[in-house]
């Protein structure tokens, strides 16, 4: 008899598993609970190596380490556990504190049960393709130390190897999940989503940490250009209708009105509240947007928006703020024309557009006074633009840095290099100067057409700036400065313009580069859209393929129950009938026989052979004694005889069928 | 629970596990991971984690299919019955059974018997083991083996899936002997002339010595040997038949309690056994002739340990 505990490799699959659960919130949890719950998984690692028994640590050190990191959390977060990041910081200390406290497996499931929610909690932070990669692997990982460490403690009569186990156990655990598949596509796919949350939210529930780039609310020399760097992706698009011309990509996000001298913001003062006025004129481009980060709270649009999502408003600018963190709304449609006069009957433009500082840039205002005086607005607009084409500017990732205390002079007259922003806020300068409206616009420009799929990609490598004028009887024009100095930066986009100077991910022009570039864009659009943005709308649209439509919760609930029926059943069918060899059918004749003569009242003794136990019915039913000896007979030479022929059984199995006994009488 | 047990008849056996007679149920760490799974769901619903529910769905699917492991670790698993062998009272019974795989791996198998204590085993798809099955033995008389629970939480803890077999298999239990010492052998001769003497051992060959006992004739002594070494020894002689003993249920009537006289009884036949004395055996319902061995042990222990059910004497279990 054999008493087994877990021995050490049990124990380290399972560290190996809270470890590699743990580890994706490495980026989001304060040096201090790091070193901590690194710090115990080292000593519980060399305790079980040392000893091969978990080591445990006694209950007050247990519950300094709690009041230690509920400090922490205070101190980082401001928070004792409300809130998502303190509350996950809880969550991770608290799995590897239970650690110290381990005893016996019983202590190992539940931490293994309980590392779901650590893997779980991580969908808060990041849900792209590579966490639905890492789903799978957790979801393998851990069936495979729950397998390895559910042995019952013992006593034991015949254990198999530790290495037996784990091999077993790797294949049982491959096995579990590969079956388990098509189940959660079944449930994932019917299983109903709600489209209000149900107890509502955190607002800081999907705050996204500030490390991720995206269009800032101020502009400065070098804030765009820095943006360039970044090849992630900001947007994707996938239009109804044939795609747009590169030059007419625009895609507004922010406008800026307040110049301080150095950097453009959002309106100091609050804008006039009546919503905008436009014409347009041309086609309709309907188009759905996905955006990859939701932590904006404004929407991009293609200028100029005439639908926006329901709840939607543009502002007076046609920005349009979204600001509701129970509804993130990350994928989204609306429709623009991309000809149109905007706001063209205005009477009184706010006097926010020519706002400027009294003091700095003398050269530029002087120059722009100069272009006033001899021309009317719309043709100022033109000597501008003039300007910038005649002069020597050069439009470069990496402008010399603007010094002086009159940027705008410096860039116009000294540098002469610059990046969208440089050159947008300079011609908005000018303009104001000159007594024309005008203002700054921020946003994306251009895109990457995916040649498999038909979506725009759009990355924050694509992030631009330009201008509006406002002109009597036009309305808002837009003038992107950028086109006079680097044309092809408009037409073909970003990537065209910089093959030197944007990073690696981005260039590329070989064939293989670029064709993984798209189908690896195109994974990523899919997966956007089918999985993470399967919200009750897609799940109708999936329903609608199927061929049901306008099905409710209860017509998904019927059908997930129809999934799981089916499922089920050829689950049941596939691993429960019988495998291998098919059992010896003497063995099944034989406890046939004894199964009779047991009804009449003769049940089999275990010792006895064919032999002994037809004697002893011969006597008991004298009449029937023929027969009874020369089917044990024949039963005997079959099974051990020298050769058993397959006809041979066959004939008894008709004579045994055949064979009755009468039953014992009642109370006898 | 009597009623759920109620359908389970007792069979010779083998035992085959069918699909009929397997039970599956959550275990308690199964609870615990149900609870844990709807708190993920109701987390995913309410924030709308799409990854939130296909990892629910992911762990709850291999916890869904590790019932059709768990069953199919216990399925088609066969039962054979060996032969117990007897116990004294206030001892294990021990009860041999065999298990065969044919042609499944079985893991982390646990077998129970209703009082007794589990046991685990691991069994090979093409081996048959012989695991035996203790359960407490606390009277004499015949101790079936009772319902044997087969159980595995295999392959994850979560769901347990048993069974129960019954084979009609019984063993005897004999009286517990009483203390050594307490009451010598009855020093009741019958020689072949029917003559009553005293004495046990002063017949026959001498063929050698053992250490003395309380209660063993000073006729028996070996004097010389004591008068050399001071060490007190009793003569042992074979048996050419004529040193017999009677064991006899009169001789125990000081006792008064029957059970007390029957533990008595038997460690006259333990003593006498050793002793190499050929015994015989007289009880109210009958009566064995002296004899020697472990067939006539065997015989006599079994008369005590049935004593009172049915006539001495008779053949076969």
């Amino acid at each position: 008899m054999i008493r087994a505990r877990p021995n050490a490799t049990a124990w380290m699959w399972m560290l190996a598993v809270l470890l590699l659960a743990a580890a994706p919130h490495a980026t989001h949890l304060s040096w201090p609970i790091l070193g901590l719950c690194g710090g115990v998984a080292m000593w519980w690692g060399m305790g079980v190596w040392r000893t091969g028994d978990p080591p445990i640590l006694a209950m007050p050190w247990r519950m300094a380490a709690v009041v230690f990191v509920l400090a922490v959390n205070y101190a980082v977060h401001e928070k004792w556990v409300a809130g998502r990041d303190p509350g996950v910081a809880l969550l991770v200390s608290m799995m590897f504190l239970k650690l110290m406290e381990i005893k016996g497996p019983r202590d190992a499931n539940l931490t293994m049960t309980l590392s779901y929610f650590l893997v779980t909690v991580l969908f808060f932070y990041d849900q792209s393709l590579w966490m639905g990669a890492y789903v799978l692997l957790m979801g393998l990982l851990a069936t495979i130390a729950l397998a390895i460490l559910t042995r019952p403690a013992g006593p034991w009569v015949h254990r198999l190897s530790s290495a037996r186990v784990v091999r077993r156990s790797l294949r049982s655990a491959a096995l579990l999940v590969a079956q388990a598949l098509p189940l959660m596509a079944i449930l994932f796919l019917f299983f109903p989503r709600l489209s209000q949350p149900l107890w509502g939210l955190n607002e800081d529930a999907f705050r996204t940490s500030s490390s991720k780039v995206g269009l800032e609310e101020v502009m400065s020399p070098g804030s765009i250009s820095r943006l360039t760097l970044s090849g992630e992706t900001a947007f994707r698009v996938t239009f109804d209708g044939p795609i747009p011309p590169t030059s007419d990509l625009y895609w507004r996000g922010l406008v800026l009105w307040t110049f301080d001298g150095r950097n453009w913001r959002r309106p100091s003062l609050p804008l006039p509240s009546h919503p905008p006025m436009a014409k347009y004129f041309g086609p309709p481009v309907s188009y759905t947007l996905t955006r990859e980060a939701t932590h904006q709270p404004w929407l991009l649009t293609l200028d100029l928006p005439s639908e926006l999502p329901e709840g939607a408003k543009p502002a007076n600018d046609w920005v349009v703020p979204w600001d509701d963190p129970t509804h993130r709304l990350p994928r989204y449609r609306a429709v623009s024309y991309t000809a149109y006069r905007a706001d063209a009957g205005l009477r009184k433009v706010p006097a926010q557009a020519l706002q400027m500082p009294v003091r700095g840039n003398p050269k530029a205002k002087a120059l722009a006074r100069g272009w006033a005086e001899s021309f009317p607005p719309a043709q100022v607009v033109e000597q501008s633009l003039l300007f910038f084409r005649r002069e020597p500017f050069v439009y470069t990732l990496s402008p010399p840095l603007l010094t002086s205390a009159d940027p705008v002079d410096e860039f116009l007259f000294t540098t002469r290099q610059g990046f969208c922003e440089h050159y947008a806020g300079a011609f908005v300068f000018l303009m104001r100067a000159a007594g024309v409206p005008a203002r700054v616009v921020l946003g994306y420009q251009g895109g990457e057409v995916n040649r498999f799929s038909r979506h725009l990609t759009v990355r924050q490598s694509d992030a631009h700036a330009w201008a509006e004028v406002w002109l009597e009887g036009e309305g808002w024009r837009r003038v992107d400065p950028t086109g006079a100095v680097a044309p092809e930066r408009v037409e073909r986009g970003a990537a065209a313009t910089f093959a030197g100077g944007l990073p690696e991910f981005l260039r590329g022009e070989g064939v293989f580069r670029q064709e993984f570039r798209f189908v690896w864009d195109m994974v990523q659009e899919r997966w956007n859209r089918w999985v993470l943005g399967y919200d009750p709308e897609r799940q109708r649209l999936f329903m609608s393929h199927l061929g049901f439509e306008g099905v409710d919760w209860e017509g998904l609930a019927a059908a997930l129950m129809i999934g799981l029926g089916l499922f089920t059943a050829v689950a049941a069918w596939l691993l429960l009938r019988r495998r291998g060899a098919p059992p010896d059918p003497l063995v099944e004749l034989r406890a046939r026989l004894d199964r009779r003569l047991a009804e009449a009242g003769l049940p089999r003794r275990p010792e006895e052979g064919p032999l002994a136990i037809a004697e002893r019915a011969a006597g008991r039913f004298p009449d029937k004694a023929g027969e009874i000896r020369d089917i044990f007979q024949d039963y005997a030479r079959l099974r051990y005889g020298p050769d058993a022929e397959v006809s041979g059984v066959a004939a008894l199995r008709e004579r045994i069928r055949r064979f009755t006994l009468p039953k014992p009488e009642k109370g006898g | 629970m009597a009623w759920l047990t109620r359908g389970i008849r007792p069979e010779p056996g083998p035992a085959v596990l069918r699909g009929n007679r397997l039970y599956i149920l959550p275990s308690r760490q199964g609870m615990v991971v149900g609870m844990v799974l709807l708190v993920m769901l109701l987390g995913s619903l309410n924030y709308a984690l799409s990854l939130g529910f296909a990892f629910t769905f992911l762990v709850g699917g291999v916890y869904f299919l590790s019932i059709f492991h768990a069953y199919r670790n216990l399925l088609g698993l066969r039962l054979t019955a060996g032969r117990p062998e007897p116990a004294f009272a206030g001892g294990e019974a021990l009860f041999p059974i065999t298990l065969e795989g044919r042609g499944q791996e079985r893991w982390a198998l646990g077998l129970k018997l209703l009082d007794g204590e589990p046991l685990y085993t691991d069994l090979e798809s093409d081996r048959s083991l012989t695991v035996e099955l203790r359960r407490p033995a606390p009277r004499r008389g015949r101790l079936p083996m009772g319902r044997i629970a087969l159980f595995t939480e295999y392959p994850l803890g979560a769901i347990r899936c048993w069974s129960y077999v019954e084979l009609t298999v019984s063993t005897l239990v004999y009286p517990a002997p009483e203390a050594e010492g307490r009451a010598p052998l009855p020093a009741v001769v019958e020689t072949a002339l029917g003559v009553e003497g005293k004495l046990v051992g002063d017949s026959g060959d001498f063929s050698g010595l053992r250490p003395y006992q309380e209660g063993d004739s000073p006729r028996g002594v070996h004097w010389p040997v004591y008068a050399r070494t001071g060490v007190l020894a009793t003569k042992r002689f074979t048996c050419d038949g004529h040193g017999e003993i009677w064991l006899d249920w009169e001789a125990t009537r000081g006792l008064g309690d029957p059970e007390a006289r029957l533990s008595r009884l038997c460690r006259w036949i333990l003593t006498a056994e050793a002793m190499e004395i050929p015994h015989g055996l007289r009880l109210p319902g009958g009566e064995i002739p002296p004899g020697r061995g472990e067939i006539h042990q065997r015989l006599c222990l079994e008369a005590l340990a049935l004593f009172g059910e049915s006539t001495v004497g008779r053949t076969g279990p």
